[in-house]
């Protein structure tokens, strides 16, 4: 007999699974791949959900995503070029240039760079608790984080985005 | 580009991403993975040691802690096909190796039966340092997240939790850090855990536990599972993308590299290392 998921675990998954799926597709890139990687940290979480539901369930599964990412990366060994982007089929709106732009710009970023803005932009933890869900030094966030940031700001498109305007 | 643009840029760049992912799937297969854990765990720790030796078709053997290591009883004839490299080395063939752990009685072992699988889930452990084993047939990390809930079985058929103080262990969200297949000693008396500073031993006859500091480990959670000599007197820990694989010598707390990998290998009584290679 199926057994049947708890009502605050449903809930859970309601509302944290597609902000987790947004943060890391930005991080990989790859609906696919993002997906893959929600669903499987999700996975695990409902296997110790009794010991997870009473703390931070969200700061956990995010842990096991980065780190079921960077595992994937490194059995790929493959490096990321902005070619590997999963283009829509059609480029007429708004959105769809936004995205490949802020795309393109994450892509010039390293694998830890584009984790850390993520983490710290997209998902707004803090420095401390983006050290945490990487496993590295609060430095090593300030470093990479200035590091990227830097990146960004030179990418020309995304300086044309500034204040919202495309 | 401020910070504000750039987060409102994130949000706009993957706001239309969505999942349809249904919650009852994903509960129905945590539930599954839970129940695989627990077996595989207790799999591990019981088979691991047979396992290697299975492993070890051999077709290449090592000269390493022994100088000038005896050579093999019988002369097999080498396969001429061309496609085993063979060296200089002494050939060792699958007959001449055998497990060197006797596995435990898997059906004496005291299952709790409330369990809806055939889990591990140990029956009224009690401290270890209270009642240590003279010999642990089976050790277990019930839990997969919780690596400081490991508890072993003596060869009485009573339960121990180990409570060890003064360490507390890690884990690594796969490759296990905590009990591995090879954690436990061949002669059943200790209990190695790779950790992020090294490897913690525990003597399982006494609860007394020691940590061999292994540099180079730091807080990445690849490699570091380890396995025993079959004389229980070194500890090889297995290499990671970064490190190589190490060989502690528990007499003298000496750590050196060791040019095989400890869990692709089998140890032979007479110090010689036989390494499973394979080639595309």
């Amino acid at each position: 007999m199926a057994d049947t998921a708890p009502d605050d675990f449903v809930a859970w998954v309601s509302g944290a699974q597609g902000p987790l799926l947004r943060s890391a597709f930005l991080v990989t890139r790859s609906e696919a791949l993002a997906e893959d990687l929600v669903q499987e940290a999700v996975i695990k979480v409902a296997a110790r959900w009794s010991r997870l539901r009473a703390g931070n369930p969200t700061a956990y599964v995010r842990t096991i995503i980065h780190r079921d990412h960077v595992s994937w990366w490194r059995r790929r060994r493959e490096t990321p070029v902005a070619d590997d982007l999963e283009r829509p089929a059609t480029y007429d709106s708004d959105l769809v240039e936004r995205r490949l732009l802020v795309q393109d710009a994450l892509a010039q970023l390293t694998r830890r760079q584009r984790a850390v803005i993520v983490l710290r932009y997209f998902d707004d933890l803090t420095e401390r608790e983006t050290a945490e869900v990487m496993g590295v030094a609060v430095g090593t966030v300030k470093s990479q984080a200035s590091a990227a940031l830097r990146r960004l700001r030179e990418h020309d498109g995304l300086d044309a985005l500034r204040g919202g305007e495309v | 580009m401020n910070e504000a643009d750039l987060r409102r840029e994130l949000r706009r760049a993957s706001a239309d991403i969505s999942t349809h992912a249904d919650p009852q799937d994903l509960w129905e297969s945590g539930t599954r993975l839970r129940r695989r854990r627990q077996v595989l765990v207790v799999g591990g720790a019981v088979v691991g040691a047979a396992a290697v030796a299975v492993a070890s078709v051999a077709v290449q053997a090592l000269d390493t802690a022994a100088p000038d290591p005896p050579p093999a009883t019988t002369s097999p004839t080498p396969p001429d096909d061309g496609n085993v490299p063979l060296g200089t080395v002494p050939y060792v063939t699958e007959g001449q190796v055998q497990p060197q752990f006797d596995p435990a009685d898997l059906e004496s072992v005291p299952w709790d039966p409330a369990s809806a699988v055939r889990s591990w889930d140990p029956v009224d452990p009690v401290p270890l340092t209270e009642n240590p084993v003279a010999h642990a047939a089976v050790a277990v990390q019930s839990d997969y997240d919780e690596p400081d809930a490991i508890t072993v079985l003596g060869d009485d058929g009573r339960w121990r939790s180990l409570d060890v103080s003064d360490v507390e262990f890690s884990h690594s969200y796969e490759y296990g850090l905590g009990v591995t297949r090879g954690s436990l000693s061949p002669d059943g008396n200790q209990l190695a855990i790779g950790q992020t500073e090294g490897v913690v031993v525990v003597d399982l006859t006494t609860g007394e536990q020691t940590t061999y500091e292994v540099a180079g480990l730091g807080p990445r959670w690849q490699g570091r599972e380890v396995f025993w000599s079959p004389d229980a007197t070194t500890v090889y820990v297995s290499s990671t993308a970064a490190t190589p694989a190490r060989a502690i010598d528990l007499t003298t707390g000496e750590t050196v590299a060791v040019p095989f990998e400890p869990g692709a290998s089998a140890f032979l009584d007479d110090g010689r290392v036989v390494e499973y290679h394979w080639s595309q």
